[in-house]
């Protein structure tokens, strides 16, 4: 669809009804798209894993969304939007193509902003540092045999001898046998990735729930940061060069 | 219940006269192209026309691989990328492993809600970029990134709005907003090359293949967040499709559909649920098929099947279904070695019976 | 005079043909199958909603009325392989295993009808691998007394009569995940009146509806919904049958119970979808062969819903019945009186 194509269902909904969440919501141009009406027919919940084990429903976040119920709108905010699992079940079966699981991860970007999300985010300060500081979301490292005793006896043998294994594995593959990242992305490239987080805002969000992670950004770069303007410059002059 | 690839397509078949609701993103993204809004990332070298819905035809690239790899594979199932390469080399294709890619991040971004839509979009254009510039096709190891840079096309493509930000962050970095012809996972080529992989295979290997039976999963993110961009319509058949083509016996089970319980989040911080999620799936495929091994090409997914078994016993079951990716597969009818090859030791649920029953040596 | 050819022997086109050669028209009726009777045959509908009478006593006379007239000349298993010019002088080729013909006509009315939705397309019923899993068109051959079971409801799995029976409605329709948005008008009608008459053959069976909205709105369909609840004591659950599984090895379906907010699963011994249409075969061979327009969803559009409903975008070109859309006999045999109609008129200017 593009932008041009109106959603006459959302354009109403936003004109009338009021509420700051919903607002707030309605302002991600991902609902335009994740909402067609609702016939009330419950196959998005019949099909939602988190429903099925939680006071979750995918039905009830279209229908919140369609009637503005600020009151509901605020109890998923502050806490039942982190029960979906993202499986987009939903999406793939509602028969209005409507998602719910789009909704809710318009609402996660909202409870972070708005500093609902501490409880939910406990524990992901690892995966956050690791992002920005280098460019991959997982190390070999974080899986410790403490933190996944459920992942049974193998889990323990297995990160006692991994380093040993992976040089085993990745012979002759650069830049795979690491365990501190996935792989060894560059400096260069790690930098680049903090700039994007810079540029777009999100490192900003970021500091609101781990403000310590700005600052090791910003020190992460420091001693390197004029050479990798340098590589910056060239590299906007050789795009410049190419398009005349 | 046994069955056959073919009798799950499930392409709308819009021959009949249908328009409604063809949605071509192929033409969406030509026309932003002739308007200078985007360059686009043509196919390099030969490639294989698969169906995907509405009898859309989308592009397979077969050689210039540029490896978008995933880090949950490279840090907790090592194996697959191996095998990915692995399968390249046995075939002579030539593919990249940059060391300037980054995670695509949206792991992170659907746990957490950190990061924005920019923030996202960038990173996804930044690695295409690498692609781009160092004239490859872009092809990606991992389903999360598969489906979120589905996504991100999707959203670069009808909003100016996201396209304009992305560019602005783009270009600070000396990049351009260049979006590949193709969005393509790694189990859709190994699929398009199961004729190749088969003919290069190890008789002897294929031998024991045969022996298997197998449930198959797929990764929620490769067909149910964008659903219309993957080969065989609605539902996925790569990986069955690539097995069966070499041998496996393919079985179904009533639950596939569901969520492994991986949940981005619940995996980490809640995985009572994906207990929960794992027990239903498991106790499915024990009932119903009491298969070989689950094939998989997800990394969440395979990750979830393989550590969440043992636990399982907590409620009184014993299962022990190796897992098994789509290209750890292809390596072993390749030939490679099951450890220093296809890493299947990395694997929690033990594989030693599955490779027993295959007669392949792992000492 | 001028003679007409009537595209497909359905309802449609049956009535069609019999009104306009009672009006003195010769009638070429050109039919894909061997037998007449379109899709009532096809799939021998039993009795029809909502006076439960027997779809014989409807669709016999209508035949007959075909047979019996020397003005009508039928080919079966033939179609329509090519036609040109322009109204009133057409030129048809009609070709069948005898060889090919061509003839002229002064108009052209297409009656090709609709065709069940395939539901292997909704995998998640499981519609082609669970045996137990049917169509409402497969039951209705079931409970016909001259159909493939002798008129007992059976499992096709083990041959038994199954105790607990759940009803899918809207399979295919209102659906835009299928391409399919519109409401095929006809399913919560029969899917009433098969629960009844499940019910009224094996009263200690359990019938169950999963439905969004009961959409009664023909003549005594309502009425007919009524009695389902009261004197059968059928269950209406409020939710779409979203998902068909096995739970020790028997059927188990997921749905919501909307009403009271929370996911169900029921595990049950048949699960019967009420497929809805979609345009047929020979509807879209029509439109190829005619050049007329077909509408989003491949039924024929007519010039104007409201002006000419019987009109396509060609002149002299006129289409009737369930090939423009879901349509119930009743008004099938209406639609094609009124193209006779509509026939007869143009070719007298």
């Amino acid at each position: 669809m593009s932008e041009e194509n109106k959603n006459p269902v959302t354009e109403k909904i936003e004109s009338a009804k009021g509420g700051h969440f919903y607002k707030e919501i309605m302002k991600d141009f991902r609902i335009k798209e994740s909402l067609h009406g609702c016939l009330n027919c419950g196959t998005c919940v019949a099909n939602c894993p988190a429903a099925a084990f939680y006071d979750y429903s995918p039905r009830e976040v279209c229908q919140m969304m369609i009637e503005g119920d600020e009151e509901t709108i605020e109890e998923y905010m502050k806490g039942k939007i982190w029960n979906c699992a993202q499986c987009y079940s939903c999406k793939y079966r509602c028969p209005k193509e409507n998602s719910a699981a789009d909704i809710v991860m318009a609402m996660r970007e909202i409870a972070v902003r708005e500093g609902l999300a501490e409880e939910a985010l406990a524990g992901y300060t690892r995966i956050a540092k690791l992002v920005l500081t280098r460019g991959n979301q997982l190390a070999p490292d974080m899986l410790s045999p403490d933190a996944f005793p459920d992942w049974g006896p193998r889990m323990i043998e297995l990160s006692s001898k991994k380093m040993e294994m992976r040089e085993e594995l990745f012979k002759g593959f650069p830049g795979m046998n690491v365990v501190d990242r996935a792989w060894a992305a560059e400096d260069y490239t790690i930098f680049e990735m903090q700039k994007i987080w810079e540029e777009s805002g999100a490192l900003e969000k970021v500091g609101t729930v781990f403000p310590f992670l700005v600052d090791i950004v910003q020190d992460d770069m420091d001693d390197k940061r004029d050479e990798m303007e340098v590589k910056i410059n060239e590299k906007k002059a050789k795009l410049e060069a190419s398009k005349k | 219940m046994s069955y056959e690839i073919n009798d799950v397509k499930t392409g709308i078949n819009h021959a009949k006269g249908m328009n409604y609701h063809v949605h071509d993103i192929r033409a969406e993204m030509k026309k932003l192209e002739e308007e200078g809004e985007i360059k686009i990332g043509r196919i390099i070298g030969p490639y294989k026309e698969e169906e995907v819905m509405y009898g859309i035809k989308k592009k397979i690239p077969l050689d210039m691989h540029y490896q978008h790899k995933s880090c949950g594979q490279c840090a907790n199932l090592p194996g697959v990328p191996r095998s990915n390469f692995y399968y390249r080399d046995k075939l002579g294709i030539k593919y990249y492993n940059d060391m300037q890619q980054t995670s695509c991040t949206a792991w992170n971004y659907h746990a957490s809600g950190l990061g924005n839509l920019v923030q996202l979009a960038s990173v996804a254009a930044r690695n295409w970029h690498r692609a781009y510039e160092e004239g490859y096709n872009f092809t990606i190891h991992c389903v999360t990134s598969f489906g979120n840079y589905l996504e991100m096309r999707h959203l670069l493509v009808s909003n100016k709005e996201l396209r304009d930000a992305v560019k602005k962050v783009l270009a600070s970095l000396g990049r351009e907003l260049v979006i590949p012809e193709e969005i393509v996972h790694d189990s859709e080529i190994a699929y398009a090359l199961r004729d190749k992989i088969f003919e290069a295979a190890d008789p002897k290997r294929i031998e024991g293949i045969k022996r298997l039976r197998a449930v198959e999963h797929y990764g929620c993110h490769f067909f149910k967040q964008v659903s219309d961009d993957i080969i065989g319509g609605k539902r996925p058949i790569v990986v069955g499709g690539l097995a069966s083509h070499l041998g496996v016996q393919m079985e179904e089970y009533s639950k596939w559909f569901m969520c492994c319980g991986f949940g981005f989040r619940h995996i980490l911080v809640n995985r009572e649920f994906t207990r929960s999620a794992q027990n239903i799936k498991l106790k499915a495929i024990k009932e119903e098929v009491d298969p070989d091994m689950i094939l998989v090409n997800c990394t969440g997914c395979g990750t979830t099947f393989d550590k969440t078994q043992w636990i399982q016993k907590a409620v009184g079951e014993d299962y022990h279904y190796p897992v098994i990716f789509y290209s750890q597969l292809a390596a072993l009818a390749l030939g490679a070695h099951p450890f220093k090859e296809a890493g299947l030791d990395f694997h929690v649920t033990p594989v030693e019976p599955l490779l027993d029953k295959m007669g392949i040596a792992y000492n | 005079m001028k003679t007409v050819l009537v595209i497909g022997g359905g309802v449609t086109g049956l009535k069609a043909s019999s009104e306009l050669a009672e009006m003195g028209y010769n009638v070429t009726l050109v039919e894909k199958e061997d037998y007449l009777g379109g899709q009532v045959a096809k799939h021998k509908y039993y009795k029809l909603a909502p006076d439960l009478r027997l779809a014989g006593e409807v669709i016999d006379p209508v035949i007959k009325a075909v047979e019996n007239n020397s003005n009508i000349k039928v080919y079966k298993h033939s179609h329509v392989a090519a036609v040109s010019g322009n109204a009133p002088e057409f030129k048809a080729k009609i070709k069948n295993s005898k060889g090919e013909s061509e003839e002229n006509f002064g108009a052209i009315v297409v009656a090709t009808g609709f065709e069940h939705f395939d539901p292997t397309v909704k995998q998640e019923y499981g519609y082609g691998r669970f045996k137990d899993v049917v169509t409402n068109a497969e039951v209705e051959e079931m409970l016909n007394p001259g159909g493939p079971t002798n008129g007992e409801l059976k499992r096709p799995s083990d041959g038994e009569t199954p105790k607990k029976i759940a009803i899918f409605q809207c399979v295919g329709s209102r659906d835009r995940q299928v391409g399919n948005p519109y409401c095929c008008r006809v399913g919560c009608v029969v899917s009433t009146k098969q629960a009844i008459e499940i019910k009224e053959k094996y009263p200690d069976s359990e019938v169950y509806v999963y439905y969004m909205d009961m959409r009664m709105f023909g003549r005594g369909w309502e009425e007919l919904y009524g009695k389902a609840m009261e004197e059968y004591e059928i269950i209406f659950t409020r939710g779409r049958g979203a998902e068909v599984t096995l739970k020790n090895q028997q059927l188990s379906l997921r749905a919501e119970e909307t009403i009271m907010d929370r996911p169900i699963q029921h595990s049950v011994d048949m699960i019967i979808l009420a497929a809805g249409m979609a345009a047929g075969e020979g509807t879209i061979e029509a439109a190829n062969v005619l050049g007329i327009k077909q509408n989003d969803y491949g039924f024929l559009e007519p010039k104007d819903d409201f002006v000419s409903p019987n009109e396509s975008s060609k002149p002299g070109i006129f289409i009737a019945g369930a090939d423009k859309g879901p349509m119930d006999i009743e008004n099938c045999i209406v639609e094609g009186a009124a193209v006779a109609a509509k026939v007869a008129s143009s070719l007298k200017n």
